[in-house]
């Protein structure tokens, strides 16, 4: 068909429960997208990811009807996932919530690549550390997270061994 | 009940930092591209403790690491929306269009005629039921409508038709109602193929209807009397050799989906494909073109 765009709306929802409430309904009713169809399907294409936010890209064509891609994870999410934890930090200055590794950011980084508007991979990389450490992550070197792993085994068995 | 909107103004390459922000004190958003930036919008109930929520994203947003942005390229903006029936209230971007002398669109939603509508009925009125959806032809754009009309103007009852990009399967049920004796809806979604499915059913014409998932119409079996399609000007001129070969004689090859800037491509497709052009419909930028395969010649 004739498709020419009207619109391009991006929403993240989490995965599977997409409903008629904001942000979907305001973002999606000022275009005349039919709302329940949207919410249905994006549900059912989301349902095994429940859990994680999507970012997802709707197109609406100029007689209203409309298509959706979903997107990778936010990076926090992933930062999240990489970091073990289940929330950012009130304080990131100064409550830390954890940490990733330089390799962890690289691999965020190029996973978002596309949907981050970076120039190249450094600058992506500079957004990821960045939204890391807004939300109280540290970045630590490959060798410094070792180092860290080394120390915690090592006081494990010191307990150990003084039981 | 009212809603409170945060909408947060930033550079691109702080969208994951205030996206996160949003996230976690509003659980979703949706960003949208404005000359100042990405406008991230979140919402969070009167109920909640909406003060707070704010306070909390003005503190976020001062934290966000200058590696990323200047504090002074980040701007929060709050004010409060009113609840609707959002499930509902995008339904109010419909009425019934009416197209050539007697094709009626109608979503299910409304009846006919409708009182919030200035049209009228007429006797002769052709009611086609679709809901906007997923699959293009929702009839609200000029292309559906122009073909619609070529469809009442050049169908002739009796007709074997295919729909080459039927989308919602508009112009085939158009196609039904106006006496088709056959359609093969064709498209290469499967959302659309599922959508026109549905839709025949809805009106009362799936008896005479068949979809199927397709590139071309070139599969298709028997001579048709009317080919329609509404895809794109480079499928549309693509296709034209195919659609000839399946036509019979006099039959028509009803295409659109091509603007001014395509014409002349067009015009030297069809001549290629031996058809002639026998009616043109123009609205805003679109063309839409009867063309015509010659009649045999009696020896």
């Amino acid at each position: 068909m004739a498709k020419k765009v009207l619109t391009i709306v991006k929403l993240q929802v989490p995965a599977g429960k997409a409903n008629p409430a904001p942000p979907v309904g305001p973002a999606l009713g000022q275009h005349g997208v039919n709302i329940m169809e949207f919410c249905k399907t994006f549900n059912e294409r989301t349902a095994q990811q429940m859990g994680d936010i999507i970012p997802v890209e709707i197109t609406v064509y100029q007689d209203r009807s409309f298509a959706f891609i979903c997107k990778t994870p936010p990076a926090a999410s992933l930062l999240l996932k990489a970091a073990r934890v289940e929330k950012g930090s009130g304080e990131p200055n100064r409550d830390k919530v954890g940490q990733v590794t330089v390799s962890q950011v690289h691999e965020i980084a190029q996973q978002k690549m596309a949907d981050l508007n970076a120039r190249d991979l450094d600058a992506a990389i500079k957004i990821i550390e960045g939204t890391a450490r807004s939300m109280g992550i540290t970045v630590v070197s490959d060798e410094e997270a070792a180092a860290a792993a080394d120390e915690a085994v090592a006081a494990v068995a010191d307990e150990q061994v003084g039981d | 009940m009212r809603w409170r909107r945060f909408s947060v103004t930033a550079p691109p390459q702080a969208s994951e930092a205030v996206s996160a922000i949003l996230q976690q004190l509003c659980g979703g958003l949706s960003i949208v591209t404005t000359r100042a930036g990405l406008v991230h919008q979140a919402y969070t109930s009167e109920a909640a403790d909406v003060e707070r929520a704010q306070a909390e994203l003005e503190a976020g947003l001062r934290r966000i690491p200058l590696e990323l942005v200047e504090p002074a390229r980040v701007a929060l903006e709050a004010d409060w929306v009113d609840e609707l029936d959002w499930a509902e209230a995008w339904k109010e971007h419909y009425r019934p269009i009416r197209v050539g002398k007697r094709l009626v669109i109608l979503p299910s939603w409304l009846s006919w005629p409708d009182p919030k509508s200035p049209l009228k009925p007429r006797p002769d009125d052709i009611i086609i039921r679709i809901d906007p959806g997923m699959a293009f032809g929702t009839g609200a754009h000029a292309t559906s409508q122009m073909c619609m009309v070529a469809l009442e103007n050049y169908l002739r009852p009796g007709d074997d038709v295919i729909d080459f990009g039927c989308g919602s399967g508009i112009l085939t049920i158009t196609a039904c109602k106006l006496g088709a004796n056959s359609v093969l809806a064709i498209d290469n979604d499967p959302v659309c193929i599922k959508v026109t499915a549905e839709n025949v059913v809805k009106n009362d014409v799936a008896e005479r209807c068949e979809a199927r998932l397709g590139e071309s119409p070139a599969g298709a079996n028997g001579p048709r009397d009317l080919i329609v399609a509404n895809v794109t000007g480079q499928v549309v001129a693509g296709q034209a050799g195919d659609a000839a070969t399946l036509l019979k004689p006099g039959g028509y090859y009803i295409i659109s989906g091509f603007t001014d800037r395509s014409d002349n491509d067009m015009a030297e497709a069809i001549a290629a494909a031996k058809l002639e052009i026998a009616d043109r419909y123009g609205e805003d930028e679109w063309w839409c073109w009867v063309t015509a395969k010659q009649a045999a010649k009696l020896s």
